[in-house]
């Protein structure tokens, strides 16, 4: 068995790909029904003498709240995952397993790097599915081409998530210190976003981007970030293979 | 030919030295140990033959690719997901050697875990996962096996299995068994090292340190023993008296000429009743104890068990 198949088996039989599948399908059927019924919910709340007007929602509506659940809930539950598969030395007796019969660090690092990112794409794309499904029989037709698009723009940023975590799995020994760095990097790139100049720049521009290429409103430079967040996630796995291979055990 | 060399091999872990310049010379086909007591460095010496550690200065020089080297540690790990069998297959696939099914049962079964074979790892015993970590060594072909304790977690029975097995690789792979069990090593190395505080102390055949050893003579009387303890404590030719077992002395001589010539009069000093007289052979236990400073001080064990 190489190491191909070995990540495979692991996505499976440790339930990782049972997880991000439940987290993402759970948003993408969720949200829509969320959304559609907001107005309801709204009306119904205490109001205490205000009046709250909201306007009808629309298809956009439904696919920009999917798109910011998974921006949270789904790039939290990637960082975790991948922290708990890519930290490879968190038990020194499983690593020299690995590492005497893996000499190249490059052996070691991208099946699982790959493996990893790739089941995180697979459950975007259930996640993408569901929130179309739903938010189509909710609300309409939702144009499919610019959703595949704003799909393909979303799983860059979960690649870029987890190229951060491995970046510091070779760094840390522990996966609560990877994920913990790998978010915290996170907040300060979004608290960057706040700063017009670099913000269309950073590869949090990313994180809800789904609806982009829907809404003519949003795309803008969407171009920058993604060259910045492939960019970085390639230095950083070529960072994390160098550095695991110059780490002692 | 040397199948490992090492050159004035030295590691810190800051300030803490854990090899202070060894020179290891383990010859091709050799069943070598590397004994010690806890923190001597053993663990060290194998991690960094193994690839896993860097020296911080000194040299290493393996007769064979690295790929070739096998390293099985004190309490290996696995994925718990997945079955022993697997474990064999990864460990095979990962070197890109991979072995069919047969063979992967073979090894197994060498190890004593055939009836295994399709658990998970995730269960097993910490025996278990000694004997899964020698198979998955071994499944590759190595032509070093670097064995950390290799029987530390075994049962007497299992423990006699693996040590046959690693015994039985003489002559094919170079084996180096780290252990402070001199019991284990007597059994299986023709050659040994001894290491204490970072340092090897001893190195060369089995035969050759214990021949190093003072004499010892094995004396029985019928008991109580206490009386000619303690007169046998006191005589300046013996460095040491023991007794092994109720009536059943061993006194370690310092100067053999006396000792042929004072131990009848002590014996009839005594009182003692004699049963047997002999030499006694000497223990490696207490040669390694001597090496490694590790023992009581002489004298001490003659006067405590006087008073028993």
């Amino acid at each position: 068995m190489g190491p191909w198949r070995l990540e495979l088996i692991r996505v499976w039989r440790t339930r990782r790909m049972i997880v991000l599948l439940a987290a993402f399908v759970i948003v993408g059927l969720g949200d829509p029904v969320l959304t559609y019924f907001l107005r309801d919910l709204v009306s119904k709340g205490p109001r205490g003498g205000v009046h709250v007007i909201l306007p009808k929602q629309t298809a956009l509506d439904g696919i920009t709240g999917v798109a910011g659940s998974l921006a949270e809930l789904g790039t939290l539950v990637v960082a975790i995952v991948a922290a708990a598969t890519l930290v490879f030395d968190a038990r020194p007796a499983l690593a020299a397993f690995y590492r005497t019969r893996l000499r190249r660090p490059v052996r070691l690092v991208l099946p699982r790097y790959l493996v990893l990112t790739a089941a995180a794409v697979v459950a975007l794309a259930a996640g993408t599915l569901a929130a179309w499904y739903e938010t189509t029989v909710l609300f309409g037709a939702v144009p499919a081409a610019s959703l595949a698009g704003g799909f393909a723009l979303e799983a860059l940023w979960f690649c870029f998530v987890t190229s951060l975590v491995v970046g510091f799995a070779s760094v840390v020994r522990s996966a609560g210190a990877a994920v913990g760095s790998a978010i915290a990097v996170l907040l300060v790139l979004a608290l960057l976003g706040s700063v017009s100049v670099i913000s269309s720049w950073l590869p949090t521009r990313l994180a809800a981007s789904l609806p982009d290429l829907i809404s003519p409103n949003t795309a803008g430079n969407i171009w920058h970030a993604v060259i910045v967040a492939a960019a970085a996630a390639a230095v950083l796995v070529i960072a994390a293979v160098w550095r695991l291979g110059r780490r002692e055990l | 030919m040397s199948a490992v060399r090492t050159r004035d091999l030295a590691k810190a872990y800051g300030t803490t030295q854990a090899l202070a310049g060894i020179d290891l010379d383990i010859p091709a086909g050799a069943v070598y140990g590397l004994v010690g007591p806890n923190g001597s460095g053993k663990t060290t010496a194998l991690e960094i033959l193994a690839g896993l550690r860097r020296p911080t200065s000194g040299q290493v020089r393996l007769a064979m690719p690295e790929d070739r080297v096998a390293y099985a540690p004190d309490a290996p790990e696995f994925e718990p997901w997945l079955t022993a069998a697997e474990v064999i297959d990864v460990a095979a696939g990962l070197l890109e050697r991979p072995r069919d099914r047969g063979a992967v049962a073979n090894m197994l079964h060498r190890v004593g875990l055939a009836d295994a074979a399709r658990r998970r790892v995730g269960g097993f015993s910490r025996g278990m996962r000694s004997r899964l970590g020698l198979a998955a060594a071994l499944i590759g072909g190595p032509e070093l096996l670097l064995a950390d304790e290799p029987a530390a977690a075994l049962d007497p029975g299992g423990r006699l299995e693996v040590l046959e097995l690693l015994a039985g690789l003489a002559g094919s792979v170079t084996v180096v068994v780290s252990s402070h069990d001199l019991g284990d090593v007597e059994r299986i190395c023709g050659r040994i090292g001894v290491m204490a505080r970072g340092r090897l102390l001893y190195q060369g055949g089995v035969g050759e340190l214990l021949a190093q050893a003072s004499p010892a003579l094995r004396v029985v009387i019928r008991p109580p023993a206490g009386p000619l303890l303690a007169a046998l404590s006191a005589a300046p030719w013996v460095r040491d008296a023991t007794q092994v077992s109720p009536g059943e002395l061993r006194i370690d001589v310092a100067d053999q000429d006396e000792a042929e010539r004072r131990l009848p009069g002590i014996l009839a000093g005594c009182g003692a009743r004699l049963i047997e007289v002999g030499r006694a052979g000497p223990s490696l236990r207490d040669i390694f104890l001597d090496l490694t400073g590790t023992g009581p001080p002489r004298g001490s064990r003659a006067r405590a068990m006087a008073g028993g």
